[in-house]
């Protein structure tokens, strides 16, 4: 049997270095924000003839006094990206595009006013605070409240990780995000539940000497293979979709892999130790507490 | 005994390839494919009110119906039009050809005026019975682009009694508060009918005038909150590479479940399959729209679905270790599997159901789509894997294969 429990300062210290990277990686570089939240307009083209980015900036510039984003991507489009747009300033670009390029195919054009990304980032915090409450209500029943502790502090965990490494790779958030942070909530919970429900299985058969961290390590034991396979067959399809399906969904897909990491990690090693540590927490205070005579 | 578990398997197997055979047209058919998979535009406008003035319900479904005049001349197969709080609207055109142009059209007001010298409103484009897109032929040399109008009754008169009083002065053609017309009154109309010609460089877009001149003037003016479109060819795209790299994860993941669990694999790998048609046809039922998100939140209830598979084999094989029988094995391991199942499913159904009430548009394709794979993928690990466990274990005893 394998001290998962016993070696636990080891992974809470992994941990902290993690979420502390990368909460200062928050804090000096913050995200790689798409239009979703900071609003402007994301026009994507791709011309008949060969086009110079440069060329591209200067007539953006003569129409709507800003300084555009231009990424060229291969086969000869261009992501022009912009704040603060009206749609008469987007189809001002375009027709100066096309009178001085010829033809101009739109692949994708997306205009966002302000409020959307305001209401976009509050909804996402709502949401993800009820999905959050509504799960620790839920494990507390089924199981008990250190339990619900311990598997929502891991799935705290589990989003900061994908936070973190968002940040620092600078890697594109917006809407899809969001969803993807919501997507692994209520996913990498499930891993927990396996292991936490082997653990309730065990306690019940478990004789009183019994210590709690060798019940926790063996059931992590008992259920490692289940871990496995099942992270293993996500990732399958998650990869493919992240090298196969098209650029739409490749952030999407990168977040639900780094998740998916995230919480097998955190399910294995880190959510029976807080489990261990807050049972023991808590009884050394029920403890400590003098009995009312 | 034995016979009885040959034909449930056997029977079993031929209606899954049956219906399987059978719905790939239906779905063809039937799935309604989001923006982001067909092509097509969405926009979200928001009336603005008139200095103190508040939009009122009536407002809003005098611009529903503007819209919806606007938005059938598009031929969109499903348009969606939906007002969301009480000065929103969000419209969605999937399949559109130029999306852009499309909401481009949507968005102007197009109120039409006839004004005399002085600046006074004579007669507007509320009071258009017709409004058709011609040429004018009349110079072979130099045919125009023209708008033929036709006002209904009031309007005729009230276009006859100006003409007349403005014999030998101008009239102008204002819309949108520009001035695109000028011409001098020589006698009184009185048959209701006038002409825009000229300044309109090519047909359509004196046809596209005439289209918003027939559906009406926007009631109240309105921003543009957001708008997304995205253009035929990267919808195509997408949908294809999506269903290509679906197509290659799940192989790896059915050779895994074979590899790794045996002849419970196969069984595994059976119930995917009928999972997968069912959710398909749950969607359909449901009338969700695909989405790329949509995509994901079926390879996900796909991993849930072969996940709790893998909890009811790994229990299976415990119980075999401890010296059970297989039959008993069986029993046991699925019993016990089923409450870890029902848990993790419901914890995550939690999270899905959140996403439906607060995410927009696609997300909420994707809390669907989520949602109905754990239902689906709970009925087929209840159901259908232990059918197929039990009937199996009849025919074959090698627990070897079994996993043991």
């Amino acid at each position: 049997m394998i001290g998962f429990t016993k070696k636990r300062k080891i992974w809470y210290i992994i941990s902290a270095v993690i979420i502390v990277l990368g909460l200062i990686s928050m804090a000096v570089r913050g995200f790689n924000l798409g239009i979703d939240f900071t609003g402007g307009s994301i026009i994507q083209v791709r011309f008949a003839q060969a086009v110079e980015v440069n060329e591209i900036r200067e007539i953006v510039e003569q129409q709507v006094a800003q300084s555009p984003s231009i990424q060229s991507t291969d086969d000869n489009s261009f992501n022009i990206r912009t704040s603060e747009m009206t749609e008469t300033g987007n189809q001002s670009i375009i027709q100066a595009l096309e009178a001085e390029f010829g033809e101009v195919e739109i692949i994708k054009s997306d205009l966002i006013g302000p409020v959307v990304g305001r209401e976009l980032l509050r909804n996402a915090q709502l949401a993800l605070g009820i999905a959050l409450i509504l799960m620790l209500v839920y494990i507390s029943i089924r199981f008990k409240l250190n339990y619900a502790l311990s598997a929502v502090l891991a799935l705290c965990h589990d989003v900061l990780v994908l936070l973190s490494v968002f940040s620092f790779f600078q890697f594109e958030v917006g809407g899809t995000f969001i969803a993807a942070v919501l997507t692994v909530v209520g996913y990498s919970i499930n891993n927990t539940i396996v292991v936490f429900d082997r653990v309730r299985e065990n306690m019940k058969k478990a004789k009183a000497k019994e210590d709690f961290s060798d019940v926790i390590d063996a059931s992590i034991s008992q259920t490692l293979a289940r871990s496995i396979n099942t992270v293993l067959a996500v990732l399958f399809v998650l990869f493919a979709l992240f090298l196969f399906g098209g650029e739409t969904t490749k952030v999407f897909a990168l977040a639900l892999i780094v998740g998916n990491f995230a919480g097998f990690y955190s399910s294995l090693l880190l959510a029976g130790s807080m489990l261990l540590d807050i049972t023991n927490f808590r009884n050394k205070s029920k403890k400590a507490r003098p009995a009312v005579s | 005994m034995k016979g009885k578990s040959g034909i449930k398997i056997l029977l079993a197997l031929i209606v899954i390839a049956v219906a399987l055979v059978f719905s790939v047209n239906p779905i063809k058919d039937k799935t309604n494919l989001g923006l982001d998979l067909q092509g097509g535009a969405q926009v979200v406008l928001e009336a603005v009110p008139d200095g103190d003035e508040e939009i009122t319900s009536e407002d809003m479904s005098k611009l529903v119906e503007v819209m919806r005049n606007r938005v059938d001349e598009f031929g969109v197969a499903e348009p969606v039009i939906q007002v969301q709080g009480n000065n929103r609207l969000i419209i969605e055109l999937a399949g559109v050809e130029d999306p852009d142009a499309a909401i481009d059209l949507l968005g102007k007001t197009a109120r039409l005026e006839f004004v005399d010298l002085n600046g006074q409103v004579v007669v507007t484009g509320a009071e258009l019975k017709n409004a058709q897109a011609q040429i004018d032929n009349t110079q072979p040399e130099n045919r125009r682009n023209q708008i033929s109008l036709e006002f209904t009754t009031e309007g005729a008169k009230k276009f006859g009694d100006a003409t007349a009083r403005l014999v030998g002065q101008t009239i102008s053609i204002s819309l949108d508060g520009e001035i695109i017309q000028t011409a001098s009154v020589s006698e009184a109309i009185m048959n209701g009918q006038a002409s825009i010609s000229g300044g309109f460089a090519t047909f359509q877009d004196a046809a596209n005038l005439a289209a918003l001149l027939r559906g009406g003037s926007l009631p109240v003016n309105i921003e543009i909150l957001s708008k997304s479109t995205v253009g035929p060819s990267l919808g195509q795209d997408s949908l294809s590479k999506s269903i290509r790299a679906l197509i290659i994860g799940l192989g790896v993941l059915f050779i895994f479940m074979i590899a790794y669990y045996r002849l419970p694999g196969v069984i595994a790998d059976i119930s995917l399959v009928l999972h997968a048609l069912i959710l398909i046809w749950l969607m359909i039922l449901v009338n969700v729209t695909l989405t790329l998100p949509g995509i994901a939140g079926f390879v996900l209830s796909m991993g849930m679905a072969v996940d709790s598979n893998i909890i009811i084999y790994e229990r299976i094989k415990e119980e075999l270790k401890a010296g059970k029988s297989l039959r008993g094995s069986i029993e046991a391991g699925f019993k016990r599997a089923l409450t870890t199942i029902l848990d993790s499913n419901i914890t995550t159904l939690i999270a899905a159901i959140v996403l439906f009430i607060f995410g927009t548009g696609s997300i909420q394709g994707f809390a669907v789509t989520l949602s109905l794979g754990i239902i689906s993928s709970l009925f087929t690990a209840i159901v259908f894997t232990r059918m197929m466990l039990r009937s199996s274990a009849d025919l074959v005893s090698n627990t070897k294969l079994y996993g043991a």
